[in-house]
């Protein structure tokens, strides 16, 4: 099983290394540790996060493929599916058993035949395009649907001050 | 024991009919001359409109068949086709047809009828499954017709996955809308398997139908129910007419002083192979009981609420931290070993104040409200465990009786065994075959029994009330004397004789037990109906 998650997860990383995708670097943290990885995701132009860079760290479980990774925004990211610890909730990262909520479509959510690279560019379409209906953040949610000026604002302030300007 | 010449007719309301004169040691009426009369009569007591099914014929029939008499004209589809577009349409042949009409080609879209030819398994070397990445030299690999290849063993992953939510299973990449037919998904659990021979044409064997089945009888829930029974997949259909006019029984209140009687009719259904069970609450046979006694007992034992009633009787809270305290010698002086707080038992002040006089020896008279409360406590609670430890106790009376029935069961096993080499062994199977069948009438017979004291519990103080236990009484008497009769077979040096010869015992008393049993529970739901009796929920 392990070996499986290390074998694939060696492919994807081949992969993602030999033809990234714009926007995206990810990786393992060390060579130790194939089941961690960092990654850098580039905020969509036209968007309040244009022109941030934003890390986040991805858990694999040990039967990867099969189930999907955690994906945590550190330090955490104002928008409004991402929890307010940085953890992202979308589709992609729930797996096809459980669907509490009922609203998403099983071939939107993970199966073994997605993969990182996948993950991630779900990942920058959220942040373009935010889905108040199934809200992680309800504060971000509220600010997001209430008060744009100030919801675009605390981004950018957070864009600006992560780079150190 | 012999059987009597009385047999009870009376269709007019008396008392006497529910009671037995014991004066010249018969316990039953009634002249059944066999088991079977017996059982039909409780068969015709219990289930009128239920029909019996085993897992295979439910699904030859419901679904295998119903794809044999399936005909759309000027349709080439084959019956594997017709399968896959009969499960996406929930077994529904009318909304198939529907569908099918208003358009052929969306409906067969939507269930992901596969464009032939499909290329099934296949060898492959040098393949690498993009799923587990494993390359190897030659790897089974399946596909649809959409030709989206991934080993088997993921394939296999998959399917597992998928099977227990009843659907069909579609190819595995999610915009990929195509079904997997039924017999292929079979070959897929099979081949995973290594079993290198699959029978394909056995759909009555197919996991995808199984949970199919399944999802089946959880949308039918009004009309199927599933035997509860450890290991067993039969099932029982209930006949919608019969259930509609008892439709309502859960809006009455069985502890409502006007209710009458509607409340009696537990519906008590029985499995292909014999497993009694309540049709609307699933739980076992629980006759004399209806299902809202049952409920109610169910949450009393479980939510331990007279546990709680037992510390408040038994125990005294630390006056410091709360802890509960028994006491269990004679010194007033107590020390909690949680927070080492000294205080006096009696009267529960600080044990400083003790030292040098006992002023709690000066009487202050309790408030009467608590001491009534306290003593009916304490009566409730002594009331409930009488009637809690007999439930118990036949509850693990039946465990035993099972043991002793297996051990028995052994030993004729390995008697039958020996006589094919030894002629001096001549006892034949119809000399021994009785066993299991007043073996089961001995389970019943105590299932029942066990279930009288919770309606017992229940019960109100009423002369009908004597009459029931007076009734209890008399199953409670049969039931260990069957019981013991298994038990002298058991623990006898020759088994086999002690079998042929209690034969004739063994055969009246099981029937005079289900005698009684039926008896008992027809007075019972009797004096439900008539409102002679009513229930109590607050004990």
């Amino acid at each position: 099983m392990v070996l499986t998650a290390q074998r694939r997860l060696f492919k994807e990383f081949q992969q993602l290394s030999r033809d990234p995708p714009p926007g995206i670097v990810a990786g393992p943290i060390s060579d130790d540790d194939l089941f961690k990885w960092e990654c850098l995701v580039e905020g969509p132009s036209d968007t309040p996060y244009e022109n941030g860079v934003f890390p986040a760290i991805l858990s694999f479980p040990t039967d990867y493929p099969l189930g999907p990774p955690v994906l945590k925004f550190d330090p955490p990211l104002l928008h409004p599916n991402i929890y307010a610890d940085g953890t992202v909730c979308i589709s992609i990262l729930h797996p096809p058993g459980e669907d509490p909520n009922q609203y998403e479509r099983p071939e939107e959510r993970w199966s073994p035949v997605q993969s990182v690279e996948k993950i991630l560019l779900s990942v920058i379409s959220m942040l373009a395009e935010p889905n108040p209906e199934s809200g992680a953040n309800i504060d971000a949610c509220k600010l997001w649907r209430d008060d744009r000026i100030e919801y675009n604002k605390q981004i950018r302030d957070h864009v600006t001050k992560s780079l150190g300007l | 024991m012999s059987d009597t010449e009385g047999s009870n007719t009376g269709s007019e309301f008396d008392v006497s009919d529910f009671e037995y004169d014991d004066s010249d040691g018969e316990y039953y009426q009634g002249d059944n001359e066999n088991f079977e009369a017996i059982q039909s009569y409780s068969k015709s007591l219990k289930e009128s409109g239920c029909k019996q099914w085993r897992l295979a014929e439910f699904i030859q029939e419901n679904f295998v068949d119903r794809v044999d008499k399936l005909h759309i004209p000027s349709s080439k589809a084959s019956k594997e086709e017709l399968l896959i577009l009969l499960h996406h349409c929930n077994w529904d042949e009318e909304r198939l047809i529907n569908l099918y009409y208003d358009g052929a080609d969306e409906l067969k879209e939507n269930a992901g009828l596969l464009r032939s030819p499909i290329p099934g398994f296949q060898v492959r070397d040098d393949f690498e499954c993009s799923i587990c990445c494993n390359l190897e030299p030659s790897t089974k690999v399946f596909s649809l017709s959409c030709h989206h290849e991934f080993c088997l063993s993921c394939y296999y992953n998959y399917v597992k996955e998928e099977l227990p939510k009843g659907k069909l299973i579609r190819c595995m990449i999610p915009d990929c809308n195509l079904s997997i037919p039924h017999a292929l998904v079979h070959q897929i659990c099979k081949l995973n398997n290594n079993s290198e021979s699959v029978a394909m044409d056995n759909l009555v064997d197919n996991e995808l139908l199984y949970y199919s089945a399944n999802l089946y009888v959880i949308r039918h829930h009004d009309t199927f129910r599933w035997c509860p029974a450890i290991d067993c997949q039969n099932l029982v259909q209930m006949d919608l007419t019969a259930r509609l006019a008892e439709l309502d029984l859960d809006a009455i209140d069985p502890f409502d002083k006007n209710y009458r009687g509607s409340d009696s009719e537990v519906k008590i259904v029985t499995c292909s192979d014999g497993h009694e069970f309540c049709f609307s609450c699933k739980f076992e046979n629980h006759l004399p009981c209806s299902c809202s006694i049952v409920r109610a007992w169910d949450r009393k034992v479980t939510d331990d609420s007279e546990t709680y009633s037992w510390l408040e009787v038994n125990t005294k809270g630390c006056p410091e931290c709360g802890t509960n305290i028994e006491k269990n010698g004679g010194c007033n002086h107590m020390k909690c070993f949680k927070c080492a707080y000294e205080f006096c038992w009696i009267c529960l002040g600080t044990w400083e104040e003790h030292k040098g006089f006992y002023n709690c020896n000066r009487y202050v008279a309790p408030l009467p409200q608590e001491e009534k409360e306290m003593k009916k406590k304490r009566r409730y609670l002594d009331r409930y465990m009488h009637f809690y430890s007999r439930f118990m106790e036949h509850q693990s009376s039946m465990a035993w009786d099972l043991k002793t029935l297996k051990s028995i069961k052994k030993t004729t096993e390995e008697y039958m065994h020996e006589k094919a080499t030894d002629s001096t062994k001549t006892i034949s199977y119809n000399e021994i075959d009785y066993l299991q069948e007043s073996f089961k009438l001995l389970v019943r017979g105590r299932k029942t029994l066990k279930w009288t004291y919770v309606f017992a519990y229940y019960l109100t103080k009423s002369n009908f009330r004597s009459i029931f236990e007076q009734n209890q009484d008399f199953l409670n008497a049969l039931v260990e004397q069957l019981s013991e009769l298994f038990e002298k077979i058991q623990t006898s040096q020759d088994n086999m004789k002690l079998v042929v010869q209690l034969r004739t015992d063994l055969v009246n008393v099981s029937k005079s037990v289900t005698n009684r049993r039926l008896k008992l529970i027809e007075a019972a739901r009797e004096f439900l109906q008539r409102g002679l009796i009513t229930f109590d929920e607050g004990f």
